[in-house]
């Protein structure tokens, strides 16, 4: 028996609804997917930029007391140098109050530690000083030491310093960091009070 | 069908902008690394000719030079300036990005 009455709604069938399921499904499985790949990506950009960052205010501190770095006396510069580790005399807060002080650079495990010896500290070895860690996921820290000939206008770099009257024309430091990628971080440091 | 087409359409215009805003994130932290480094190289060619200005050798060093580290380029001239009895030194350091090359320059005077 057919009712003479229109129909107000329209059923949804079953086909119409696995439709409808099936595209929420993927838009919300494309949602997630962007925004994880979102996450993860800001994730890694934020300690690739850390990182860079991190290693441009070590790079640019060491090339600061490199290059106000002095000889202790004549005939003894106190500039000690290996590949993995280097000590020298620099004056510090220049601008403000400067200080003379022994400052070592050296890679202990993956991190780079700097000692900083101040004012009468600075002439005593062995002497307990507060250190400052850089970085957690050193590769190497290398540095090598430039030799500056006049006549050939030309550096002859070693991967030690033993001179002691007197201080290496250049310092190159170099920093291999290893994230998930490895990251080579480098500067030529030319040191301005090499013959003093 | 349509209902269909303008969701698709609609899921597609999401995430490509999505993954535009990615890529330009990752490209834009690549690009200032980039220039860090450039920078960094300016700054040892720079510290370099002023070593050789305190030595008197920069009367040594050829007006003009350029060299590679990795994918950068640098590029240095130097012009005499003799009423002032100095140097007009002029640095840049090139590099080549997916949208061409990328550079920076600085100019400083060495006597």
């Amino acid at each position: 028996m057919k009712s003479g009455r229109k129909r107000l709604f329209k059923a949804v069938t079953f086909i119409e609804l696995v439709i409808a399921s099936a595209i929420f499904t993927v838009i919300v499985v494309i949602i997630y997917s962007s925004f994880h790949l979102g996450i993860t990506g800001y994730k890694n950009i934020s300690a690739s930029v850390d990182l860079h960052q991190s290693a441009g205010i070590f790079l640019l501190r060491i090339n600061s007391e490199l290059r106000n770095s002095f000889a202790y006396c004549l005939g003894d510069s106190r500039f000690r140098g290996d590949k993995n580790q280097i000590s020298f005399f620099t004056l510090t807060d220049v601008r403000i109050s400067p200080e003379y002080c022994r400052i070592s650079y050296l890679q202990e495990a993956n991190k780079i530690k700097k000692l900083c010896l101040r004012g009468k500290n600075s002439l005593i070895d062995n002497v307990d000083s507060g250190s400052e860690e850089f970085f957690f996921d050193v590769a190497s820290l290398n540095f090598g030491y430039g030799e500056y000939d006049m006549n050939n206008d030309s550096f002859s770099w070693k991967d030690s310093w033993q001179d002691p009257s007197r201080l290496p024309d250049a310092v190159k430091v170099e920093v291999i960091l290893k994230d998930k990628t490895t990251y080579n971080f480098a500067r030529t440091i030319y040191l301005r009070n090499a013959e003093k | 069908m349509l209902e269909l087409v303008v969701a698709i359409a609609v899921i597609s215009i999401s995430l490509v902008t999505v993954l535009e805003a990615f890529s330009y994130s990752t490209n834009t932290a690549r690009f200032s690394s980039e220039l860090t480094a450039a920078v960094s190289l300016l700054e040892d060619k720079f510290q370099e000719l002023e070593f050789k200005e305190q030595k008197k050798r920069l009367i040594q060093q050829p007006l003009e030079g350029s060299d590679f580290i990795g994918k950068f380029q640098r590029r240095y001239s130097m012009t005499k300036m003799p009423e002032q009895d100095m140097y007009r030194l002029d640095l840049e350091v090139s590099w080549a990005r997916p949208k061409g090359r990328e550079k920076i320059n600085a100019a400083t005077y060495l006597k």
